[in-house]
Parts: structure tokens; C-alpha cells; sequence
């Protein structure tokens, strides 16, 4: 029972996040003697197995290493080329190791981009009205399920195809990805999320605590804290560039600037369903525009508050 | 639960047979045009998953579902390709489409092919024959049900 990978692709095809999980992968190492009973040729700057299938070694089986060095594309680990050194019959005897070839990730790319459009054909081709894209795809080795949010993100996942309970798996993705990828202010939309990328935002208050995002707009406003924001790299109370907001559709998040000299970042969440993408930056003496009266009420808030720490 | 429609291709992608019992919706293109996006697809599908398959696979695709309906899916040794669309209540059509292809299609399609000095391989299946045969015998199945249109 496992879950091979997670894939994420936005709305327009592109690959947003791969994980792999790969439990046990077919591999089959031999000793050859010279004359080599398989026709190996090269497919994709690989050298793969197109006849002679027997013993574990199958058609489509990529040489992987030879002696126990691992080969570097068509080259071996010294830099010969395999198929040379194949004809050649002094180096036999040898031990080749076939299996199936790793995927690089430009090659992975490829198919889920191409799941995308599959997805939408099998929408048009339906014989009922109101069909969705492939949500299911069911095979003898593994089991690949989609789900499409409302905003276009697929959500891919691998898995054996006894495994159940996916419906539940993949909600809980969406709830990660819209926690830490799309609430995270430094996050481009429809971007690769890099792996190192779930950096929080902390906040320090004065008594050296730590709270993240989520907690800071869950705790009650205290007068004397003084949020300032750290992103890897920059040190407490340094002077921050202001940076360009970006809204997602589920946050907005308001930027005020200060007029101490030291920049002071202050991050405020409130939950907004316009679900439309929108940049917002606020001065503290020129007050900009607001999508509805809803911001502006917690705009009018927060200068009143941080007047009063200031 | 009920069976949409039938697609048979043959290994060239030319669309041997097709049958329709309980289709709401067209696809808002020609039938031709139809039968080379269906067969483009399923191309597509097959060569994705045994790229896609962590371990080496035997059979291959089998069956997708969206949300409304289910694609099964079979191919035979020599190209044949069979494709049902059912609703989803339908476990695994595998066996039945295997039956179609041996008991319906072969045992027609050796007839066919046989009696008939005429008949080219790769051409629709226009025996009116099998046409009936294959249509008697989705309706005896047990998960199909006539819907009112």
C-alpha cells in the first residue's frame, strides 16, 4: 500500500510541485559473457534494451550500470561509450544492471502536461452532460487520481490501486497548498513552489516569542508588541524593501509602512471570497484603494492601532 | 446503470465499429473527427501511463472515470481496440469486452472475413450480423438498463 507521488499542475499546464515516493523500482543484474544476446540501442539519451527480453530484463529497460559504476547517459562512468565498449570483447566478462529508467524531471513534465490536456478531451468526448475531466485513471500497477480546484490547480496523485480513502488525501493537499504556498506572500501564482520555499513568516514580539501568520491573526492585538516580520537572510528590525502584494483568492494581506525610519512590515490576514488576484500597497499618509468597506473598516483599525504603539 | 457506446479500432486508428444505447450528449464535432480525437486520446493515455508506472506493467490502462461517466478500455495482441462507456456503476468491464472481442467479434469476424471473399481488413465492419448480434448482446448485460432519452 503506497502513495507513489504527488504531482501539482496549474491552469495553464505547467508543473508547479513533484514529490516521489518510489518504493521499489524492477531491477535485474546479470554477468554477460561476450557475444551480448540483447540489441540494446539508444532512445532518448538512454541505452535501452529493444530485444531479447528474458530473465527480469525487459523490452524498454534501461542499462543503469555497468561492473557497478552507474553510467551517465550513453557514457560510461569513465566516459566510453556503452555500445563500444559493448562490441569490444576483451572488457567481458561484465555484470550489466538493467531496470527501469528514473525519470528525469523535464521528462516527468512532459506527461503531466500532457495529463492536462487529456483531461480536458475527456470532458469533450463525454457522452453525458456536465462531465468533469479525467478524474480516475486506473491501470494493473497504480491508480492516478485528479482533482481540479475551483481555481484550475490540478492536484495528481499516485497510488497503488488498493489504496482507498484518496477523495480524503487530496482535500487535505489542497488545504496545504492554499496554507503554506498561497498565503505566503512571497509565492508567484501558477510559479514552481520551491521545496525550500514553505519558509514562514515570523513575527518577533517583544518578549522573543515566535508566532507564525496564522497564529498572529488568531491572537488578540497587544498594544505594546511590535510586529516586525523576518524572511530568511534579513535580521529583526532591518530596514525591509517594501515588496509587491499579491492576494490570493482566499487572503489578503495588508502591507503598512511606517514613518519611524525602520520599516516595519505589518501582515494582517482577513479572509475575503472576491477570489480575484489584485495588488495592494498601503502608505500610511496616502490611503490607496479598497476592494469593499469590509478593508477598509480593518485599514482604519490598524492605523488607529499602530498609532498608538508608535 | 447503462452503457453509453462502443468503439472498435483497429491497430491503424480507422474505427471499425460504433454503437450507441444511451448517449445524452454529442461531442459537438463530426463522427470522423470524433473517432480520431477518441483514438488520439487513448494513444496518448497508454503511452503516458507505461511512462508514468513506478513498476513494469502487464496489461496496462484499463479504465478512467470522470464524474459522470467511466471509459473501460481493451486491447488485443493484434491492435484491436475495444472502448465502453458506461456510468459509474460499473466495477470492471474487462471480461466483457474480452467476450465481445472473442465470442462476438471473432466468431463474427472469422465468419465475416471467411464467407465474404469482398471484405477488406481495416474497413468498417458493415455486416449488419454482427451489428445485431453485438447490439443483443449489450442488452443482456446485466448492468444495462434502457434510460428514457
Amino acid at each position: 500500500m503506497a502513495i507513489f507521488s504527488v504531482y501539482a499542475v496549474n491552469k495553464s499546464g505547467g508543473f508547479i510541485y513533484q514529490y516521489d515516493n518510489y518504493v521499489h523500482r524492477a531491477e535485474a543484474e546479470k554477468t554477460f559473457r561476450y557475444p551480448l544476446d540483447c540489441v540494446l540501442k539508444i532512445h532518448d539519451e538512454k541505452v535501452v534494451v529493444s530485444f531479447g527480453q528474458r530473465d527480469g530484463i525487459r523490452v524498454g529497460n534501461a542499462l543503469l550500470s555497468i561492473n557497478g559504476l552507474d553510467v551517465n547517459g550513453k557514457f560510461t562512468a569513465d566516459g566510453k561509450e556503452i555500445i563500444e565498449y559493448l562490441k569490444d570483447s576483451t572488457n567481458y566478462p561484465l555484470s550489466i544492471l538493467f531496470g527501469r529508467a528514473r525519470l528525469s524531471s523535464n521528462e516527468k513534465l512532459m506527461p503531466a502536461s500532457m495529463f492536462h490536456s487529456l483531461f480536458a478531451i475527456g470532458s469533450q468526448l463525454s457522452p453525458e452532460v456536465g462531465s468533469t475531466g479525467i478524474e480516475m485513471l486506473e491501470t494493473d500497477m497504480f491508480k492516478r487520481h485528479c482533482f481540479q480546484t475551483l481555481t484550475g490547480i490540478k492536484l495528481i496523485v499516485l497510488t497503488d490501486p488498493r489504496q482507498s480513502g484518496i477523495d480524503e488525501l487530496l482535500r487535505k493537499i489542497y488545504e496545504i497548498y492554499s496554507d503554506f504556498a498561497l498565503k505566503n506572500p512571497f509565492y508567484s501564482l501558477a510559479m514552481p513552489i520551491s521545496k525550500s520555499g514553505k519558509s514562514k513568516f515570523l513575527f518577533y514580539n517583544d518578549g522573543e516569542t515566535q508566532t507564525t501568520l496564522g497564529q498572529l491573526c488568531a491572537a488578540q492585538w497587544d498594544s505594546r508588541s511590535r510586529p516586525v516580520v523576518i524572511q530568511p537572510g534579513i535580521e529583526s528590525g532591518s530596514v525591509v524593501m517594501p515588496l509587491a502584494l499579491r492576494c490570493s483568492s482566499l487572503d489578503h494581506c495588508l502591507r503598512l509602512l511606517c514613518h519611524s525610519g525602520a520599516l516595519m512590515n505589518l501582515y494582517m490576514i482577513s479572509i475575503c471570497s472576491t477570489g480575484i488576484q489584485c495588488k495592494y500597497r498601503f502608505e500610511k499618509q496616502n490611503c490607496t484603494y479598497f476592494k469593499n468597506e469590509h478593508h477598509y473598516v480593518m485599514f482604519s483599525y490598524l492605523i488607529s492601532l499602530f498609532n498608538a504603539i508608535l | 446503470m447503462t452503457v453509453h457506446n462502443l468503439y472498435i479500432f483497429d491497430r491503424n486508428g480507422s474505427c471499425l465499429h460504433y454503437g450507441e444505447w444511451n448517449r445524452k450528449k454529442q461531442a459537438g464535432i463530426s463522427k470522423e473527427e470524433e473517432f480520431k480525437l477518441m483514438y488520439g486520446m487513448l494513444f496518448s493515455i497508454r503511452s503516458f501511463c507505461s511512462k508514468m508506472s513506478p513498476l513494469d506493467m502487464k496489461d496496462g490502462f484499463l479504465t478512467f472515470q470522470t464524474s459522470k461517466y467511466k471509459l473501460h478500455y481493451y486491447e488485443t495482441a493484434t491492435g484491436i481496440k475495444i472502448i465502453m462507456n458506461t456510468d459509474l456503476g460499473v466495477p470492471n468491464a474487462k471480461d466483457i469486452l474480452h467476450q465481445i472481442y472473442s465470442t462476438v467479434s471473432m466468431g463474427l469476424y472469422v465468419e465475416y472475413i471467411v464467407k465474404n471473399p469482398l471484405c477488406v481488413l481495416g474497413e468498417q465492419l458493415s455486416s449488419d450480423l454482427f451489428s445485431t448480434r453485438l447490439d443483443l448482446y449489450i442488452r443482456a448485460l446485466p448492468f444495462f438498463s434502457p434510460r428514457a432519452a
